[in-house]
């Protein structure tokens, strides 16, 4: 029987279990990680997966490179996560080479196999220095790099430093970052917009018997209302005509309104631009917003004269690439740029 | 957080007054120091509250450095203490490291901000939602092919179910926080002890990419840490006893440099020059020889070609269009150089669009000065001859070959006067402040304790106060010399800059844009819309170049001709389906002087310092075979149909009556 103290002993007993193998502690850790898919997706499930994914791979990894024992706590705490950040990158491009979808679940398998294959390594090392020599190997790098007259915490309360340096820094960080969402800010600058919200237009829309309806949307996205006058028209010949009587509308903050547009069915063959014109009122420099489509009879009609009829598609660099207002007069053609 | 033996370990009669005071002096700094901490944190964030509301106020500057200094200053002094243990020297650079990080994560705490931050951004979304690797990249084609931060991130994202941008900046932090210790830990490799080491750290935290640049959510920010610790790995390997040991850290330093060509090419290079380099000082009798010198020559020389292989494989095999990317600036920045050299470039005006107020500029100045001073005093400590340290042997030559590093940085401040070379120039700083901060630690710790041994209060409290000085100089200018006002403090809306341009109305114009017509479609646009169109729009923004003259659009009169033919070949060959113009092209002049890309031509701001669009937006209106899908305050969506066709448009006024339907 021990003559230690209960306590110590046991200390001393979960230490040395620890220090025989400590590699399949943390494999069955990272084995673990599968349990915190029944946690929701976010923050919670991060704070438990995320120091043993950031974490373990890379203490396996230099557990099996034999270099655990070379440098301090703080280093060996900033190295392993390299390393486990480095293991993510290096198990997406393994199955990236395996043509296997990069998933949760594809990672989490791909690692833990690496982890398993990591452990095994790191603890046939323990072995081997544990059977080739009782006494440890004298520790290297570390304590070679030491200059003697330094002070500091012994080894073993390094560890407990650099967890409260982590700490502390991130307490501090967090709490900036939370003073500063707290605290009042600017309000953001509104906008109003106006868009076309039916089907997807490919080109001139073409108009059966029965006409066509198309719908936009007005969005105000300020604090306050807004007046505005709605204008519905068509563009010839330079100018505009009217479509359908204006309205004036009042659009409370923050919403959004729906219009619908009935057209019949044009006359002739030709295209018609319609445009869809929304003005600020009530202010000195009112601001404007349109949307414009174009749209013709469905083929089949006869067009009036003056409008010829629509012709097959030419390269770029034909008269239609020009910025020829429509209804303007045909410019010269010549060639682009 | 000084670290002396503790009281309990003191029996009852060791027990005086004197230890009481000691211990009741000892809780009092560290109050001191948790106050400076905690104000200087609220200093920063009432700075980047008043920045919200002007487009730059020297209030902010002040109350940022104010804040930055309180906060690292005194954590500076008790490192630089020689009492002060090593563990504790690593707790507070590790608070240095989390609390540097404050700057950056303020300034976007819930999105991305930054140019390449956007690219990253949708890059790691690519890969969250294909699950596949090397997928073609928006706004940054290149970074497609170097997916280990974005493999990283979507690996947590995958397992965590955190959003792409909180798993980003927790990755990101924790690179931030490893770079300092990875510093520490290759300062001590090379032979300095834990105080000049952790001080070499702290300096490093003095280059201009330290608070901003290598903090975003960029490749760079990652595969600067890789670099760090590959050289770290690298002088373990150098100093280890042949054996196990040696064979572990070569082991680490092949996976950590091959990490480093997965992630990030510019940094890899760097990577591959300074292991040539200490690879040769580690190469050279007079500085090496002492005992299994040659082997350790040729463990470096192994190791120097395995990064190099793995770096020129990699850009070979998987990234051929790297050499492409990176060429366009060293070539540019050498001709630039050059004219002015021969008189016929005046070259680049420094601060000359700078928001930041004059001190920052003569701080920026002010810190190559300081780097100088103390870099010259590191080269002077050679005394080591005399002292005996370091003798001739595998530390002599690692400090030989990172003062080589170091001192690379002031000959690399020339380019800055060129308008090619100062991204280039300052990039490359984060590279030789590896060297250059362990050459300004080795005087920095001896001055401390210069200072400190005065017997006059005055000269001490002088001395104390010139490093000081000194110091907050380094910290204010190092910064300043990085990136601009606008990167590095909330605002007003500012066209034309990168971080500034992001805006409510832009982004529920591209949530618009991708609720209507789902993701994926080519789209003409400029470069700052083109950012939030490319990444949360999820859209395939046109990479505008001289053979892909998109400009020519905008460019146009009303009633000239669009083209050239070969533009609507390639944008019809392409699929471009739609073009978003900022409106305010036709009215301002962007901050960073360019609308679309770096290779556009020179002259879209005329001499009267009128845009070239000015007028010449709204002819989209009337082009035959474009719709305008949507209009805001600020921006227009038009729909393409290309190739152009020949439908002609209703001439005469007829009868044509609708019908409006307002649903209120």
């Amino acid at each position: 029987m021990s003559d230690l103290p209960y306590r110590t002993y046991q200390r001393s007993r979960f230490r040395q279990r620890w220090l025989d193998a400590w590699p399949c502690y943390l494999l069955a850790a990272f084995a673990a990680l599968a349990l915190t898919a029944f946690v929701p997706g976010g923050p919670a499930r991060a704070v438990l997966a995320l120091p043993v994914l950031l974490g373990v791979p890379g203490t396996l990894t230099l557990g099996a490179a034999q270099a655990r024992r070379s440098v301090d706590a703080t280093a060996f705490g900033a190295l392993a996560f390299m390393l486990s950040a480095l293991w993510l990158a290096f198990a997406a491009l393994i199955l990236a080479v395996l043509k296997v979808r990069i998933s949760g679940v594809s990672v989490y398998a791909c690692l833990l196999l690496v982890c398993c294959v990591l452990t095994a390594a790191a603890q046939w090392r323990l072995r081997r220095a544990a059977g080739e020599n009782a006494v440890l190997p004298p520790r290297e790098p570390a304590d070679m790099l030491g200059v003697p007259s330094e002070t500091g915490a012994s080894p073993k309360r390094g560890a407990w430093y650099a967890v409260g340096g982590t700490l502390a820094g991130a307490a501090l960080l967090s709490g900036g970052a939370l003073a500063y969402a707290s605290a009042p800010h600017q309000p953001p600058a509104g906008y109003t917009w106006l868009a076309w919200s039916g089907a997807k237009a490919n080109g001139v829309i073409p108009v059966g018997a029965r006409g066509i309806s198309l719908p936009f949307e007005i969005t105000h996205q300020e604090p306050g209302p807004t007046e505005y006058r709605l204008a519905v028209g068509w563009t010839g010949d330079g100018k505009a005509h009217a479509l359908a009587a204006p309205q004036t509308l009042r659009v409370g903050g923050d919403k959004t309104v729906r219009a619908t547009l009935s057209i019949p069915r044009p006359p002739g063959a030709c295209a018609y631009r319609v445009v869809v014109t929304l003005t600020e009122l009530g202010t000195a420099h009112p601001q404007s917003w349109s949307i414009n489509v174009g749209v013709r009879a469905a083929p089949g009609a006869g067009g009036p004269a003056g409008c010829a009829m629509s012709r097959p598609s030419r390269p770029a660099s034909s008269r239609s690439a020009r910025t020829r207002p429509p209804g303007a007069r045909p410019a010269r053609i010549r060639p682009a740029g | 957080m000084i670290v002396e033996p503790r009281p309990q370990a003191l029996d009852a009669t060791s027990w005086t007054p004197r230890h009481a005071a000691t211990q009741e002096r000892r809780r009092l700094v560290t109050l001191a120091i948790a106050a400076c901490e905690v104000v200087g944190m609220a200093a920063i964030v009432k700075s980047y509250l008043i920045a919200q509301t002007t487009v730059s106020d020297e209030a902010e500057f002040i109350w940022f450095w104010a804040g930055l200094n309180l906060m690292e200053l005194p954590l500076i002094a008790v490192i630089a203490r020689r009492r002060t243990g090593a563990a504790a020297r690593a707790a507070l650079l590790l608070i240095i490291g989390f609390t540097s990080y404050a700057p950056k994560l303020l300034r976007d705490p819930g999105a991305p901000l930054y140019h390449d931050e956007y690219a990253h951004w949708r890059a790691t979304y690519d890969i969250v939602a294909s699950g596949r690797l090397f997928e073609p990249a928006q706004i940054v084609p290149v970074i497609a092919r170097y997916p280990g931060l974005h493999a990283a991130t979507a690996a947590i994202v995958d397992v965590t179910g955190l959003s792409i941008w909180q798993a980003g900046t927790i990755l990101v932090l924790l690179c931030h926080v490893a770079l300092l210790i990875g510093i520490v830990t290759l300062a001590r490799a090379i032979g300095l002890d834990s105080r000049a080491a952790t001080l070499a750290a702290v300096a490093y935290g003095f280059n201009a990419s330290f608070l901003y640049f290598d903090t975003q959510f960029s490749y760079e920010s990652m595969s600067i840490t890789l670099v760090v610790w590959s050289l770290a790995a690298f002088a373990q390997a150098a100093r280890a006893q042949p054996g196990p040991h040696r064979r572990a850290w070569c082991g680490l330093t092949v996976m950590l440099s091959f990490g480093c060509a997965t992630t990030h090419h510019l940094t890899t290079i760097e990577l591959a020059a300074v292991m040539l380099i200490v690879s040769v000082a580690l190469s050279i009798p007079r500085a090496a020889r002492s005992d299994g010198w040659r082997g350790t020559a040729v463990t470096a020389w192994l190791l120097t070609a395995f990064t190099l292989a793995a770096v020129g494989g990699w850009i070979i095999v998987m990234a051929p269009a790297t050499v492409a990317y990176l060429s366009p600036y060293l070539g540019t920045a050498l001709h630039q150089l050059t004219q002015m050299l021969s008189g016929s470039s005046s070259g680049r005006q420094l601060f000359s669009a700078s928001l930041s107020p004059w001190w920052e500029h003569i701080a920026a100045f002010g810190v190559t000065v300081v780097a100088l001073v103390f870099a010259a005093g590191g080269l002077l400590v050679r005394r080591w001859r005399r002292s005996g340290w370091p003798a001739a042997g595998q530390e002599r030559a690692l400090l030989l070959g990172y003062a080589t590093v170091g001192l690379a940085y002031f000959p690399s401040t020339v380019f800055i006067f060129s308008q090619a070379g100062a991204e280039a120039s300052r990039r490359s700083w984060a590279i030789s402040w590896i060297g250059l901060s362990v050459l300004i630690a080795l005087p920095a710790a001896r001055l401390v304790d210069w200072a400190r041994q005065r017997r006059r209060a005055a000269a001490r409290w002088t001395a104390m106060g010139v490093l000081t000085g000194m110091t907050a100089t380094a910290l204010v200018g190092g910064t300043a010399a990085g990136l601009d006002a606008s990167y590095r403090f909330p605002g007003p809306y500012l066209y034309g800059s990168d971080a500034r341009s992001d805006t409510p109305e832009l982004n529920a114009m591209a949530q618009w844009f991708l609720a209507r017509f789902g993701p994926g479609h080519r789209t003409v646009t400029d470069r700052y819309t083109g950012l939030e169109i490319a990444s949360f729009g999820l859209q395939n923004t046109a990479m505008p170049s001289a053979a892909f003259p998109v400009w020519d659009l905008y460019t146009a009169e009303p009633g000239q001709p669009l083209g050239p033919p070969l533009l609507f070949t390639v944008l019809a060959g392409g699929h471009y389906r739609y073009l978003v113009v900022d409106k305010r092209m036709a009215t301002d002049v962007p901050l960073l002087g360019i609308y679309f890309e770096g290779n556009e031509p020179g002259d879209f701001v005329q001499r009267g310092g009128q845009p070239i669009f000015s007028g010449r937006l709204a002819k989209f209106n009337g082009v035959p075979w474009m719709s305008e899908i949507f209009e805001s305050d600020n921006y227009a969506v038009y729909r393409m149909f290309l190739p152009p066709g020949t439908q002609r448009y209703q001439v005469r006024p007829v009868p044509l009556r609708g019908k409006l339907t307002v649903r209120r």
